[in-house]
């Protein structure tokens, strides 16, 4: 996997003394992702509560603890938290700055779900229950309500519509996400997640916990009772190189019973009973997990084919 | 010489000379005279749109609050409260709840081992009503202590609250939600709320060489189970009320809504039978595994006694 990020390894301690020795330089950096903040006053009887919260790299950990670790592993750059009111009710706005728009569209798409109404703000905006996320540019940004009336909905959608007019930033999501077969082919409902890490994929899937594949950028299809992935290698040998160090790890795990491999297919059944099948097609790695065998065959065959058309080299 | 002296000495001595987590693992108040006698049910689960009545009933049906906490005893209160999002925090009227029934039975200090915002509280409807209450709780203050833990796989010594190891009564509140490293949090990781970021969570988090916060789920997971040596709760009262089961631990994420409080005495009991409740085998769950192979509890269920109960049906 490749780190796109500062180790916080060195501790919060180390982070503070960090922040406190290049206080000058950060304090302006940061403040830049103040300019996201939108005019509240635009927004009638709701109030900014208190000041905002800023985070540069890995002080992330010190606002939202171990939340903070998905956004590392896409590349987080800066944030701003603020939180707004009107008597009772209340809402948070949390407006993430990271590396690139690959960055930004993989977390996205890793905090939203298949469910969610579609809402014409920023890239793909989607709101689910009492929160509402975006994406436009490098910029992934959260409004969350506490409740889920009306008025605090509506809250959330001029906020929404406020940080985006002050993106500026625009681009398109990694073209790998499109290498999942079409709705349609397939009469399902996929949701995408763009994946650059271990920590994304284990919380789609755990094949192990760690990283078996060697990847650095994945694409998981999740359909209505199954799911695919795509995981791009730089070329051909690569991507067979780490096909077989995954299927060895994967055979010898004890995970997986009536395991049977190839030297490019592998087949198991896991403890849930779902059958686990990975390929190797060209210079990807692909896999399906779910419950039905025939199923495993059809919608691997149509990834396999999706796959092929990729153009080889491209985005990587 | 009994566990609180034990620990005036040990203070005395700093924290550079540590305890060892098997003289101190043990609660006393299991030992105290004045304990009760409980009614032989391991787990209550109750169910029902009121939260508060949720977890005073499932307390009740492992024998009330006076089973667990003698009078004048010290208690701590480990809640799982520094979260933001919906669905992340344990519902502050399950903790006011506990909080009350502590003061019924004539609990003497009540600490929160974490500390709890004056905001945490004010998210219940309840906090005006339960004002005085929540102004007599003591913060757990700075200091700290260092614990060997002598059995522990990788986690050979933690730097926990002193909160954490003085209260005679230690009561675990966490919430049974997602998370992205361990798949879940209950009981069990709760208690890493108990111990300072450096060393002892670093060590957790980046102790095996990992890379990332959780670049290594199996070590985190293994040293949660480890942690939980030094100190097993006394009652464990989780919030499976309303929880994310995505984007765990800060969301905000999906929520399901079981509405229902679970209380036990046995941590890996009460986490795998709410792992349960929020989707997952708990064999799946490592901490929870590794817990139970290191002989803090069991997983095993189907031979304990459960009552579930739904209020208001």
């Amino acid at each position: 996997m490749v780190r796109k990020h500062l180790c916080f390894g060195r501790g919060v301690l180390g982070v503070l003394c960090w922040v406190s020795l290049t206080a000058a330089p950060l304090a302006s950096q940061t403040e830049s992702v103040l300019s996201y903040l939108p005019d509240e006053s635009l927004l009638e009887g709701w109030e900014a509560l208190g000041d905002p919260q800023t985070a540069e790299g890995d002080d992330l950990f010190l606002l939202i603890n171990g939340g903070a670790e998905i956004y590392n592993e896409f590349g987080f750059v800066r944030a701003v938290m603020h939180s707004y009111d009107k008597g009772e009710k209340s809402v948070n706005l949390e407006v993430y700055e990271m590396e690139d728009v690959a960055s930004a569209y993989g977390a996205y798409s890793f905090k939203t779900s298949s469910g969610g109404e579609s809402v014409d703000i920023g890239s793909e905006a989607k709101f689910e229950e009492y929160y509402l996320n975006f994406w436009k540019g490098n910029v992934v940004v959260t409004l969350i309500g506490f409740d889920t009336d009306t008025e605090t909905r509506d809250a959330i959608l001029a906020l929404a519509k406020m940080v985006e007019a002050k993106i500026t930033a625009g681009g398109h999501r990694p073209e790998i996400v499109d290498v999942l077969p079409e709705l349609s082919s397939l009469g399902a409902r996929v949701h995408p997640t763009y994946v650059e890490g271990i920590l994304g994929l284990i919380n789609r899937y755990r094949f192990r916990t760690e990283d078996v594949f060697g990847f650095s950028k994945a694409v998981v299809g999740e359909y209505d009772d199954y799911m695919l992935f795509a995981m791009p290698y730089d070329n051909t040998s690569a991507a067979a190189e780490h096909f077989a160090a995954a299927t060895q790890k994967m055979s010898s795990s004890g995970l997986f019973a009536d395991v049977v491999t190839t030297d490019r297919d592998f087949a198991g059944k896991d403890r849930d009973g779902r059958f686990v099948t990975l390929r190797l097609v060209r210079d990807f790695i692909v896999a399906y997990v779910g419950k039905d065998i025939d199923q495993a065959s059809n919608a691997l065959e149509q990834l396999t084919e999706r796959v092929a058309q990729y153009p080889i080299r491209q985005e990587r | 010489m009994d566990r609180r002296e034990f620990l005036k000495r040990g203070a005395t001595l700093g924290i550079s000379a540590p305890l060892t987590a098997p003289a101190l693992g043990q609660s006393l108040s299991r030992d105290l005279d004045t304990v009760t006698q409980r009614q032989g049910v391991d787990i209550a689960a109750v169910a029902g749109s009121d939260y508060y009545a949720n977890a005073v009933r499932a307390v009740e049906l492992l024998g009330g609050m006076g089973s667990f906490v003698p009078r004048g005893a010290t208690v701590g209160l480990l809640v799982n409260s520094p979260w933001q999002n919906p669905g992340t925090y344990t519902n502050p009227d399950v903790s006011l709840a506990v909080l009350r029934m502590c003061l019924d039975a004539g609990a003497g200090d009540i600490h929160t081992v974490e500390g709890a915002s004056a905001d945490y509280w004010h998210r219940s409807t309840l906090a005006g009503r339960f004002a005085s209450e929540i102004a007599a709780l003591k913060p757990s203050g700075d200091k700290n202590v260092i614990v060997e833990i002598p059995n522990g796989v990788f986690l050979k010594e933690a730097t926990v609250s002193h909160a954490f190891m003085e209260c005679d009564v230690l009561i675990d509140i966490p919430v049974a939600k997602d998370h992205d490293g361990t798949r879940y949090t209950g009981t069990l990781k709760n208690v890493m709320g108990a111990c300072i970021h450096d060393p002892t969570c670093r060590f957790m988090h980046f102790g095996s060489g990992a890379a990332e916060f959780y670049g290594d789920p199996s070590f985190l997971s293994q040293c949660i189970a480890d942690l939980c040596l030094v100190r097993q709760p006394d009652l464990c009262v989780v919030d499976a009320t309303e929880f994310v089961t995505t984007n765990g631990p800060a969301g905000p994420g999906d929520i399901q809504r079981p509405q229902k409080v679970v209380v036990g005495t046995d941590m890996v009991a009460v986490d795998a039978y709410c792992a349960e409740v929020r989707g997952l085998r708990c064999a799946e769950v490592d901490m929870i595994r590794m817990a139970r192979d290191h002989g803090i509890g069991s997983m095993d269920i189907a031979t304990m006694r459960v009552e579930e109960e739904t209020l208001g049906a």
